[in-house]
């Protein structure tokens, strides 16, 4: 395995737009990360946040009328925008495999568990359906499910939802990739459930040394098991670093009042309740304020947060912010 | 949002007023899409001929009925090509062919509105009761409509046309017993989901009475995915009722209708072309129309992004970027 | 899952006895004299007598009912009064005929439909598939019995290529083959009986009346399979062979396709139930005996050219009506349980 700190995957000015009947949808505008090998990296934000567009743009998995006006996303030294679809096959699920937020409906109903992992396997490791089979069974024990011949021979919906979402992180695992980008794996799960599958994903990346883009809208989970945390509004990056770092010193205006905006439990009955929202609602995606995209929502917008959309800046070691209120 | 102008009036002509207005805009964003505009036409100039036919056709009395004397040299029969006197020729008993294809162009119109109104007042009152109060109601409904389903295309429609004898009314009565089935089952699904719906539950829970909640609530939201269904039945229930009047089974002479004409084509194909050509071309252009009516609907009902991808539209929205 | 099966089975059964009803209904308690229905024209009171007689007409209702039902259950469906035959025979032998048409529609609407329908979705809006859009709405819009009259113009009178009707193009053609009855169907029995060559001549005189039989189903057909392949490939599992590098082709032909042909195969099933009226016409235009299209015009009093009927043959009618009935509910059953075989999700 190659040394940790070597740069995995860089995304450099990403903007993207979706062309629908009622106008035109910037999603992503302006998003910047970088990612290295073995780093466990979380994009946090709200829905229509533009995270998901992210993960799926990096691989080019979008709708066809999703156009990309800008920027670059190198992998291990490839641009994977401009790299032909010949050539996408084979970085799609070999070296970078995704892992999707509803099980259920990202597995195909008619075919059984084998067929699909199968599938993967035989394209991706080179293996024929007896080898591939028994791969599979090893990376469906490694994902600590139960009796994984019978899964094998099972449909998808003959599974509960927490299996399901094994047999998927299992899929991704197969391939032995460089990066799994995870698109929200715990969503459609019950709480529980979560929380196992969130201790699953961590131990395998210690045992498999592999890179994670985590999508989520939590916090708590992106503190529990990410190594570093990007935070997203309306389609830009607007600040990431370290989880320490930002769960410390937290400085965009957005990031603090996600922050602030987690229930918080009382220690008794008398403690004052204590539940901050953030005010105003999301941008419209289809109309966005010129300037800083937060900028209405903001305490702190003055005059420049409403005119020029700020460039990302370091405020410290491996800490990023796009805010007028910081100059580097 | 743009306050309207007098919103405060409710003056009739206020009213009025803003009633077409949002006509207006449900109606507008149709006639952006090239298939509803193709199924207007046709349909309206299906309805044009039929409503105006007396004065349309260059022989309206032969239209009607009356016979006449052939004028043609060549056919003994008095079946004559087409001329510069009859443009679509003239069918076997001397009568101008033209006429006899837009009056028929009527009765065909005539029936199929006739058919579908009958068919969905009955299927609407079947289904809405049957989904709105479900229990035994719903299945003794639903299976009396299972049955009437279970006839194959128009071997109901046969029998009781055979029975009753043909005519304007035993079609229309053997039509609308075909149809209303489908209506029933559509209007069945729809009271099923409204029923379920916050302001329906609370109306019912306030003690609004069964029919007022019917009428009110469930029969105006209904509506819309019938409009579908409706439209495309039009269109089947002339085919229908052609194929009726082929095998004799339809409407009575002198009533001029397009099934017969084809009919009595059917023997001197070989001599006769214009006979069998021209009033198959009117019926399938009818029923073209209203199709292309009802898929546009559907369209507009349907997620809108399946049919944008690809569209100039959207190739339109693209050079922009 | 059996009580499934069996519940399902005595549904279908209930219809069918509810058609029969029906069908009781309209024959027998209509206002009027049901014996002057079924006696014809200027019936003398002999022939009202004699039909009263056979059928009960003088019985109370439910008497009547019952021997109405039971005879349909004996397989006694009253007797031809224009053919003076038994009513089931003449059925029995007109049906393996039109069945055949109606099956060899089906699956050409299939094998035809089907691919044009994926080529459709492929592209879509490109040139070809508003081609084929409106090749659809076309064919789904055109008149079963004068697509057939304007196909005998152009091809036989105009260009001479196929027989105006008729298997074989002769009337005879079954007895000058001296092809053996198997099953009923004369082209079944040809092929069965290795006379290749008269099958040959059989098929050949089918072109034109296949063509416009199944002209309705191919574009029913295309639609629904451009549909069905267009929201299958939207759906997230095809995402996630996508995501993993699974070919195109690969992912459209195996993975979108098993699903999305699921609903298109089952109305193959109903479309072959439901073409029955189509068969009617186009045996009626080709002149396809023996088979139900000539049975009807047989019933309906007159010859090709009937413009008003006086006196249908209502046993005869009432035949047809309900073994078409019974096809219909038996082939709906059919295509029910092969669902419920091919798709795994469907728990009861």
């Amino acid at each position: 395995m190659k040394s940790d700190g070597a740069e995995l995957l860089r995304v450099a000015d990403l903007s993207l737009d979706y062309i629908s009947p009622q106008g035109i949808v910037h999603a992503l505008n302006g998003v910047s990360l970088s990612l290295r090998r073995s780093q466990l990296f979380g994009v946090v934000g709200e829905s229509g946040s533009g995270k998901s567009t992210l993960a799926y743009a990096l691989i080019r998995l979008l709708p066809r009328n999703a156009v990309i006006r800008s920027g670059e996303v190198i992998f291990d030294g490839m641009s994977l925008l401009t790299v032909p679809e010949g050539k996408l096959k084979d970085i799609r699920g070999k070296r970078i495999s995704m892992v999707f937020q509803d099980p259920m409906t990202s597995l195909n109903p008619l075919f059984k568990v084998k067929d699909q992992i199968g599938r993967v396997l035989e394209l991706h490791r080179g293996v024929n359906k007896k080898e591939a089979t028994r791969l599979a069974t090893d990376f469906l024990k490694a994902v600590e499910l139960p009796d994984p011949e019978q899964v094998l021979d099972s449909y998808p919906f003959q599974l509960s939802g927490g299996m399901q979402q094994r047999v998927m992180i299992a899929m991704a695992l197969s391939t032995q990739p460089d990066l799994i980008i995870a698109d929200e794996p715990t969503s459609a799960v019950d709480a529980t459930i979560q929380v196992q599958i969130l201790e699953l994903l961590s131990r395998l990346r210690h045992e498999h040394q592999f890179s994670m883009l985590f999508i989520t809208h939590s916090l708590e989970v992106v503190s529990a098991v990410c190594d570093s945390v990007g935070v997203m509004y309306a389609g830009s990056m607007v600040e990431t670093g370290s989880v320490s770092d930002i769960f410390s010193s937290p400085r965009h205006p957005y990031t603090q009042a996600l922050l602030a905006a987690i229930p918080k439990s009382r220690k008794s009955a008398s403690e004052p309740k204590r539940l901050q929202s953030i005010s105003g609602t999301p941008p419209d995606l289809l109309s966005l304020p010129p300037g800083c995209k937060f900028n209405p929502r903001c305490p702190y917008a003055f005059e420049n947060c409403r005119t020029e959309d700020p460039a990302f800046r370091q405020v410290g070691p491996g800490h990023e912010v796009a805010c007028h209120l910081y100059k580097s | 949002m743009k306050m309207e102008p007098d919103a405060h009036k409710s003056s009739p002509e206020a009213n009025t007023r803003r009633i077409f207005k949002r006509l207006g805009r449900t109606i507008g964003p149709f006639f952006q899409e090239k298939m509803f505009v193709a199924g207007v036409i046709m349909v309206g100039a299906m309805a044009f001929i039929a409503i105006f036919a007396p004065w349309v056709s260059p022989y309206p009395a032969q239209g009607m009925g009356q016979t006449a004397v052939s004028s043609c040299p060549t056919s003994a029969a008095g079946i004559c090509p087409p001329s510069l006197q009859h443009l679509f020729g003239t069918e076997q008993t001397g009568r101008d062919l033209m006429s006899r294809i837009f009056f028929g162009i009527r009765t065909s119109m005539m029936i199929s509105v006739l058919v579908v109104l009958l068919a969905v007042a009955i299927g609407l009152g079947v289904g809405l009761t049957a989904g709105y109060f479900g229990g035994i109601v719903d299945e003794a409904l639903m299976r009396v409509t299972d049955i009437f389903l279970s006839f194959p295309h128009l071997i109901l429609a046969l029998v009781i046309v055979a029975v009753l004898g043909p005519g304007f009314f035993d079609v229309l009565i053997a039509l609308g017993a075909t149809w209303w089935p489908s209506f029933a089952r559509l209007a069945r699904a729809q009271a099923l989901e409204i029923r379920s719906r916050p302001y329906v539950v609370l109306a019912k829970a306030s003690g609004v009475t069964n029919r007022s909640i019917l009428g009110r609530h469930i029969l105006p939201n209904a509506i819309s995915p019938l409009l579908v269904l409706i439209s495309v039945d039009l269109g089947a229930v002339v085919l229908a009722e052609a194929g009726l009047s082929f095998l004799g089974l339809g409407v009575r002479p002198p009533t001029a209708d397009l099934g017969v004409i084809i009919a009595e084509s059917a023997n001197q194909i070989t001599t006769a072309w214009w006979y069998a050509f021209f009033p198959g071309i009117f019926l399938t252009v009818l029923v073209i129309g209203f199709n292309l009516l009802g898929d546009s609907i559907r369209d507009r009902v349907d997620p809108r992004l399946r049919g944008f991808i690809g569209t100039p539209a959207m190739n339109k929205l693209l050079r922009r970027i | 899952m059996g009580w499934y099966v069996a519940r399902r089975a005595l549904l279908s059964f209930f219809v069918v006895l509810g058609t029969i009803v029906i069908t009781f209904y309209l024959s027998h308690l209509l206002p009027g004299n049901p014996a002057a229905l079924y006696a014809g024209s200027n019936p003398s009171p002999q022939e009202i007598q004699r039909i009263t007689q056979q059928y009960g007409f003088n019985q109370p209702v439910l008497t009547q009912f019952w021997i109405y039902i039971t005879g349909i259950f004996k397989g006694d469906f009253g007797t031809s009064r224009i053919v003076r035959q038994p009513v089931s025979s003449l059925v029995l032998q007109a049906l393996p005929n039109s069945l055949t048409l109606a099956a060899m529609a089906a699956a050409i609407a299939g094998i035809v439909g089907i691919p044009l329908g994926i080529l459709a979705s492929r592209s879509r809006n490109s040139k070809l598939d508003n081609f084929l859009r409106i090749f659809s709405m076309g064919a789904v819009a055109i008149p079963q019995f004068w697509s057939g009259l304007i196909l005998q113009l152009v091809f036989f009178s105009g260009l001479h290529v196929f027989p105006l009707g008729a298997y074989g193009g002769s009337l005879f053609f079954f007895q000058q083959h001296a092809i053996p009855t198997i099953t009923g169907s004369y082209v079944i029995d040809t092929l069965l009986s290795g006379n290749f060559a008269a099958e040959g001549q059989i098929l050949w005189s089918l072109v034109l009346p296949l063509v416009t039989l199944s002209a309705y189903p191919i574009g029913v057909v295309i639609r629904q399979t451009r549909a069905s392949m267009i929201g299958t490939m939207n759906q997230d599992y095809i995402r996630t062979a996508r995501a993993y590098g699974v070919p195109r082709r690969e992912i459209e032909m195996k993975y979108a396709l098993k699903n999305a042909l699921s609903p298109v195969l089952i109305s193959l099933g109903l479309i072959f139930a439901g073409s029955l009226i189509g068969v009617v016409f186009v045996e009626d235009i080709f002149v396809l005996q023996p088979g139900l299209g000539s049975l009807i015009r047989t019933a309906l009093g007159v010859g090709t050219t009937s413009t008003s009927i006086t006196s249908p043959d209502v046993p005869l009618i009432l035949g047809v009506a309900i073994v078409t009935c019974i096809v219909y509910v038996v082939t709906n059953f059919a295509v029910d349980m092969i669902q419920l075989m091919v798709d795994r999700r469907i728990t009861v």
